[in-house]
């Protein structure tokens, strides 16, 4: 009996164990999967940029045209608070408003590179370390976009 | 009464377990922990080779958008790739079991090297595009996300159909170039084993080519300029030219003359066009009068203004060069040979981290002034404030407006480079004059360099 018990009890020790590290995989997963589709969005809008501005390692701005609406917006990208990138959206040549958290929990300034140079950019690199909770380690998200219907820079 | 006389008999018993009963749940133990551990185990390594197909998911997409800005002219391979043995035409295990002879067998199922090709694609594949100075053709092995992967790139030339009005408009096999990226993660002692590769495909079509009927591409806007790079160089501005490093020295003092011609005095450093080709890792700053750290000490430190001295300083005097010099660095082109002109806007490249890998806020400094002999006129100061300076070497960049300028035969563009009050007090460390860790001064121009 002293035996069942001390084995049953090694069994639900490790079941509980399992459980929670079960939940912990999924509260990192989707917020992984959150951060990464920030990042999807990044790239999706900055490929359809029709004029760019590499403002800092920290933000870019672009103009890109709304098929659905017909309309050109200006679109900025900040990730120089300590710990989100934030998109902000506005009419052109206007102040972009209304941000919305992209990443939440970056850990690094050197989010953008422009190639081959920040004043003729034709490729954007996008790099966000992020740390979806505190006791685990951050991870990096890597991604780049080809600006391919570029037209003009600011 | 007769419960609690059975349960002081049972407490009170010596006999205590059989043989029998005590194999039996042993062996029930054993089994149970067993089969518990092996569940554990599969979950854990199913959890990892998902953990492995995002990272190679996501390595095959960056892969497809890095080929695709090589430009359509300039994208294919410089060879056509070596072809493998093929194992099992069901699983190949080797993206090179699908290049046969000088095409790539494209299949729309690549897990399957007899499944059918898409819509409009041979049995035997499409060639190869081998361009000059094109991609590798040889697998790259790329680390990402603690995963080790094998990266295979293949550029293939694409016969399209486009049919208008009963008449194929896409004419000639060449058509279009499809980029096909294959990761295959490599097994590495104590970690998951090899693994069927992650293929990704995307076709691109000639930008120039425009069939009758439809819309020429939109033209260009052009821009107001290209962009001339000054990369800094641990040189003294009396050479023309940058100088090969010889080791680690004191910190330079650059700060207290304009005059490269006298060799006594704290003249600038030298920027110039040409990036350099030797790898170095020295110490630009050994007299540093502060505490850098178990890291490698290494590239240029910047202190930031001492209490009382102002913001973002761009010179000194001589009776403070000993300590200020730890605090401003300036650099200057060789003079002009002709007038060079300028755009409203400049960027800034640097490589840099914190010194001692302090964590906290630092405000870079960046000034320039248009240099005419003992003359220094100011074109712009601008900073770019960081609120976590990196505490790796990292590379940060920032662009900026300034007025236009011109500079006349024989002037000098100067760049100085300083922190603000109120930055990290360790400072930080700039790296430069190295072919990765390249720090440039971008600069807006109608009248490039030669």
């Amino acid at each position: 009996m002293p035996i069942a018990m001390i084995v049953l009890a090694i069994v639900a020790h490790a079941v509980a164990s399992a459980q929670r590290g079960e939940r912990n995989v999924r509260v990192h997963s989707e917020a992984l999967r959150a951060q990464h589709a920030g990042l999807e969005r990044m790239t999706r809008e900055l490929r359809e940029a029709t004029s760019f501005q590499y403002v800092s390692s920290q933000a870019v701005q672009f103009e890109l045209y709304v098929r659905r609406t017909g309309t050109t917006r200006s679109i900025r990208y900040d990730c120089s608070s300590a710990s989100r990138c934030s998109r902000l959206e506005g009419p052109p040549g206007g102040t972009p408003t209304g941000p919305v958290t992209l990443v939440d929990g970056l850990e690094n300034p050197n989010v953008f590179s422009a190639e081959p140079d920040p004043l003729a950019a034709r490729f954007v690199g996008i790099v966000a370390r992020v740390r979806t909770a505190p006791n685990r380690p951050s991870i990096t998200l890597r991604d780049g976009v080809q600006l391919r219907n570029l037209s003009s820079r600011f | 009464m007769r419960h609690r006389s059975r349960l002081a008999a049972r407490l009170t018993d010596q006999r205590g377990f059989g043989i029998v009963e005590v194999v039996v749940a042993a062996a029930l133990a054993l089994v149970i922990a067993g089969s518990a551990f092996a569940t554990f185990d599969r979950s854990n390594t199913g959890t990892r080779t998902a953990e492995r197909h995002e990272v190679a998911v996501s390595l095959a997409q960056r892969e497809l958008e890095r080929l695709r800005r090589h430009g359509y002219a300039a994208l294919g391979l410089s060879g056509v790739p070596a072809s493998a043995t093929p194992t099992s035409a069901a699983n190949p295990a080797d993206p090179a079991e699908y290049v046969s002879g000088s095409n790539l067998l494209v299949r729309s199922n690549f897990r399957n090297r007899s499944s059918a090709p898409p819509p409009g694609v041979s049995s035997a594949g499409e060639p190869f595009a081998v361009v000059t100075g094109g991609i590798g053709a040889a697998p790259e092995r790329v680390t990402a996300g603690g995963w080790q992967f094998d990266v295979h790139r293949f550029v293939t030339w694409v016969d399209l159909t486009c049919v208008v009005g009963g008449t194929d408009r896409c004419a000639g096999p060449r058509d279009g170039k499809r980029i096909t990226v294959a990761v295959r993660p490599v097994a590495l002692p104590g970690s998951l084993g090899m693994a069927k590769p992650l293929w990704a495909t995307s076709v691109l079509t000639d930008p120039t080519a425009v069939s009758a009927g439809a819309l020429p591409p939109k033209p260009s806007a052009g821009s107001a300029g290209t962009a001339q790079a000054f990369h800094l160089y641990d040189t003294r501005c009396n050479h023309g030219a940058r100088q090969a490093i010889g080791g680690s020295h004191a910190a330079a003092d650059t700060g207290t003359s304009l005059v490269c011609a006298d060799l006594t005095a704290g003249r600038p450093d030298l920027m110039g066009t040409a990036a350099t080709t030797q790898t170095q890792a020295f110490d630009f700053s050994t007299d540093l009068p502060v505490a850098r750290g178990a890291a490698p000490a290494a590239g240029l430190g910047l202190l930031p203004p001492e209490a009382g001295q102002p913001s973002c300083p761009t010179a000194y005097t001589i009776l403070r060069a000993a300590t200020d010099k730890h605090r401003v660095h300036r650099w200057v082109t060789p003079a002009m040979a002709s007038t060079f002109t300028s755009t409203d806007r400049s960027a800034m490249t640097l490589w840099t981290r914190a010194t001692a890998a302090a964590a906290g806020e630092a405000t870079f400094c960046v000034s320039l002034h248009k240099v005419d002999g003992l003359l220094a006129t100011p074109i712009t100061s601008v900073t770019f404030r960081v609120e976590r300076w990196p505490q790796d070497r990292s590379q940060l960049a920032f662009t900026f407006q300034h007025p236009a300028f011109s500079l006349a035969a024989g002037q000098r563009l100067m760049l100085t480079l300083s922190l603000a009050t109120g930055s990290l007090p360790a400072g930080i460390e700039l790296f430069y004059d190295d072919p990765i860790y390249d720090t440039v001064l971008s600069v807006g121009t109608t009248t490039p360099l030669p």
